[in-house]
């Protein structure tokens, strides 16, 4: 090397030191004191600093991350506080934008983690982390719970948040096997999800005995919306006399109603106009408003003789309901100008 | 009409000839919906263990039933409503009684959008306590049941129509004349902080550790727990303290915010809408216990402001700050002559400020299911910011988070089964 080449690299290392600093030194900690060092700072005192921490944290990498989960204890036995605000806090980082690959590493870290844990409450705890991170991954993972005692409720809840095919197979696959509490935790996720391919399973649970198996199988198959469902949910709400019940069946009719109109209007259209005849009974009326309602929302223009209708009604919340909804239709205006020294 | 006419006379009728003032359920009177003036609503109030006592009072109606799920609170309040109450405690059956009108909501939030909803099923109008709902997606089947089902709602907080309000030193109203008279210009800057009148009750947060400990004979936790995810039972999780747990409610930002949110939001006249940037200053939060936080401001699509200062580091701010000119509290102001240039602007719209006449009237209360659920929405798009850690952007038309999925799995949330929503 000539003179003015050894100067030159002198000078760029020289350089290099001032502008980029020390070279940067390897990390020689273990994980173990990683992991202290991270929960001694717990928690973060600002949105910078935390997310400083985070990005640390996933460079635990998931064996790291699994070690950390097991650090967790249960409710009264130990001080995992740090431990709980590292967890909860990576869960929601990986959340944000562009943290795909984060968010698949803290997933397989929490699964094989719920796989570890003995504890049914710590179990839990990882269960609602899988909830605000997991997609299809996680499902093989939560649907062991399905069967569990103490842990269906949240694994179903996780499931159906997840809301992928695989999350609804997984929770019709256990509802045979799932039983009391289970099976009804098992059915209400399926409803939360709308899940289609229940409609045949979930069917006959509502004639069930247990008045909250019969609410929720009425719930779900209200939010599948299926026209097949029609006769099932209309005896239902009619045995309830179309009024409140704890079995909410007159509420699951109005919401299967709701849902069936976006594929059969024909059909909505016929139980909205036959709950508006049938129900007549002033502890009906606010029934009689919800059909009138969706049959405004439905049938458009063709809801105007029903409107005319109500507004006739010497039942004032019925009419005034009436009046309220005749403003989302231009026909119904005609009859605003005759009634409104009446509304007082 | 003529049979309804003819009730009316009879009622005036009774009244002149006994001089008695009857309570005449409407399922005795047989009737058609209608209810005369001088019918006395009748009410239930769910939840007896703190505010709902406060309820007791409230709306000029009569309280037939009370319903709580802890003994000992049903009877310490019927000692004091005396043996004509009758005491529940599972409210779907204070929900079945065809002679109330009105069901009082003084539960725990994380019960509001059940109740609220399952009563405007039950074909009973509503008044429900703050904050409306525990999230966002509770808030919008609560103003679909209500509203498809002909229902009047009405929120317990009433400081856009009522009342001093806070430290700031006035009612709303002369303010409200201020900012629809443009002489502040648009868009408008709100600080809501201690030197501008408001205190955001910081005590109420959580406990990170807590011991668990058997369930009081009294209480019957699991339905406490309603639609919550179970989790061992200490008394620091109900009862009051209930405040500081993600599960419940949202810390001070729960309980205070709309009380202070809503007549901002009405000042603002964004009762139809929500912001569309929500932006953080705050400590990292524990996955259940509710913290504190420094800084929250909202921003709407227009401009406006609503800066929400925990720690009061604005401390000069105005109350209100636009282009043209700063309000501070006592309406003090550096527009000069402010209020006789005021004098000539027409005062703002009445509002329906009577809930048993909206009850009566069939008429939208002043603070009802829709504008409730947008001041309702500006607190619960603060705790979401806060619980994740990060500044938010919100489609007020679609209500959904922007490029958050993180964000928007926190607008509903599933509930514990059997309970739906």
């Amino acid at each position: 090397m000539n003179k003015n080449k050894f100067i030159a690299s002198i000078a760029f290392l020289l350089m290099s030191f001032f502008v980029f600093g020390q070279p940067a030194i390897p990390d020689k900690r273990t994980i173990e004191t990683k992991i202290a060092d991270l929960l001694a700072q717990m928690p973060a005192t600002n949105q910078a600093y935390l997310n400083t921490l985070m990005t640390a944290m996933a460079d635990f990498g998931e064996d790291g991350l699994v070690q950390m989960a097991g650090m967790l204890t249960p409710s009264g036995k130990g001080n995992d506080t740090g431990v709980r605000f590292a967890m909860g806090g990576f869960s929601k980082f990986v959340t944000a934008a562009g943290r795909e690959n984060n968010r698949l590493l803290c997933q397989r870290a929490w699964c094989r983690a719920l796989e570890a844990a003995e504890d049914p409450e710590i179990k839990a705890f990882l269960i609602a982390l899988i909830q605000q991170v997991g997609n299809e991954d996680a499902v093989p993972f939560l649907a062991t719970y399905l069967v569990s005692d103490q842990l269906s409720d949240p694994a179903a809840k996780a499931l159906a948040t997840i809301n992928t095919p695989e999350a609804g197979n997984a929770l019709l696959q256990s509802l045979d096997k799932a039983q009391g509490t289970e099976r009804i935790s098992v059915v209400e996720a399926l409803g939360d999800m709308g899940f289609s391919s229940a409609l045949a399973s979930i069917t006959p649970l509502c004639s069930s005995p247990d008045i909250n198996l019969k609410k929720v199988a009425l719930y779900a198959l209200a939010k599948i919306g299926s026209p097949q469902s029609a006769k099932i949910m209309y005896n239902a709400a009619k045995e309830s006399g179309f009024t409140f019940e704890p079995a909410t069946a007159t509420a699951s009719y109005v919401l299967w109603i709701n849902r069936v109109a976006t594929v059969d209007k024909s059909l909505a259209g016929k139980h909205s106009t036959g709950l508006i005849k049938t129900c007549s009974a002033e502890n009906q009326t606010q029934t009689r408003s919800a059909a009138l309602s969706i049959l405004v929302l439905t049938a458009g223009e063709k809801a105007t003789p029903y409107l005319y209708s109500a507004f006739k009604s010497d039942n004032r919340t019925y009419w005034m309901a009436a009046l309220n909804l005749s403003k989302q239709l231009q026909a119904g205006n005609k009859h605003r100008d005759g009634l409104n020294r009446e509304v007082k | 009409m003529k049979k309804v006419n003819s009730r009316r006379r009879f009622l005036k009728n009774t009244a002149l000839a006994t001089a008695v003032f009857t309570i005449i359920p409407r399922h005795v009177l047989g009737g058609s919906g209608f209810l005369a003036p001088s019918d006395m609503l009748t009410k239930a109030i769910i939840g007896v263990g703190g505010m709902g006592r406060n309820h007791i009072p409230y709306g000029d109606s009569k309280l037939l039933a009370i319903c709580d799920v802890d003994r000992n609170h049903l009877a310490e309040v019927l000692q004091m409503t005396g043996s004509d109450v009758k005491a529940y405690a599972d409210y779907r059956e204070v929900l079945q009684r065809p002679d109330i009108d009105i069901i009082h909501i003084a539960t725990p939030p994380h019960w509001h959008g059940i109740m609220s909803a399952e009563a405007a099923r039950a074909g009973k109008d509503v008044w429900c306590e703050k904050p409306m709902t525990r999230t966002i997606g509770e808030g919008m089947e609560v103003v679909k049941a209500v509203q498809q089902h002909g229902r009047m709602f009405r929120l317990n907080t009433w400081f856009r129509f009522d009342d001093v309000f806070y430290g700031f030193g006035t009612t709303v109203k002369p303010i409200k004349k201020l900012v629809d008279s443009k002489l502040l210009g648009w868009p408008l800057k709100v600080t809501i902080n201690r030197s501008t009148g408001f205190d955001w009750k910081f005590y109420w947060t959580g406990k990170t550790e807590q011991v668990p400990m058997p369930v009081p004979p009294e209480l019957d936790y699991n339905m406490w727990l309603g639609p919550a995810p179970v989790k061992p039972y200490n008394p620091h999780r109900v009862h009051g303290t209930f405040r500081g747990y993600w599960d419940y409610d949202g810390g001070g930002l729960g309980d205070m915010g709309q009380h202070y949110l809503d007549p901002v939001q009405y000042l603002l006249d964004k009762d139809h809408t929500s912001p569309v940037s929500i932006d953080i200053d705050a400590p990292q939060q524990h996955p259940d216990a509710a913290g504190t936080w420094r800084r929250i401001e909202l921003t709407y699509a227009d401009g406006c402001k609503i800066i929400l200062d925990g720690e009061n580091s604005d401390s000069e701010a105005p109350f209100i700050e636009g282009p043209l000119g700063k309000l501070y509290p006592g309406f003090r102001s550096d527009i000069p002559n402010l209020e006789k240039r005021l004098a000539s602007f027409p005062d703002p719209q009445p509002q329906l400020t009577s809930f048993p006449d909206s009850v009566k009237t069939r008429h939208k209360f002043a603070l009802n299911e829709q504008n409730g659920f947008r001041s309702c929405t500006l607190v619960n798009l603060s705790i979401i910011a806060i619980r994740l850690g990060r500044s938010l952007k919100f489609d007020p038309d679609k209500l959904a988070f922007i490029d958050d999925e993180g964000a928007n799995r926190l607008i509903h949330q599933p509930m514990r089964a059997p309970w739906t929503i």
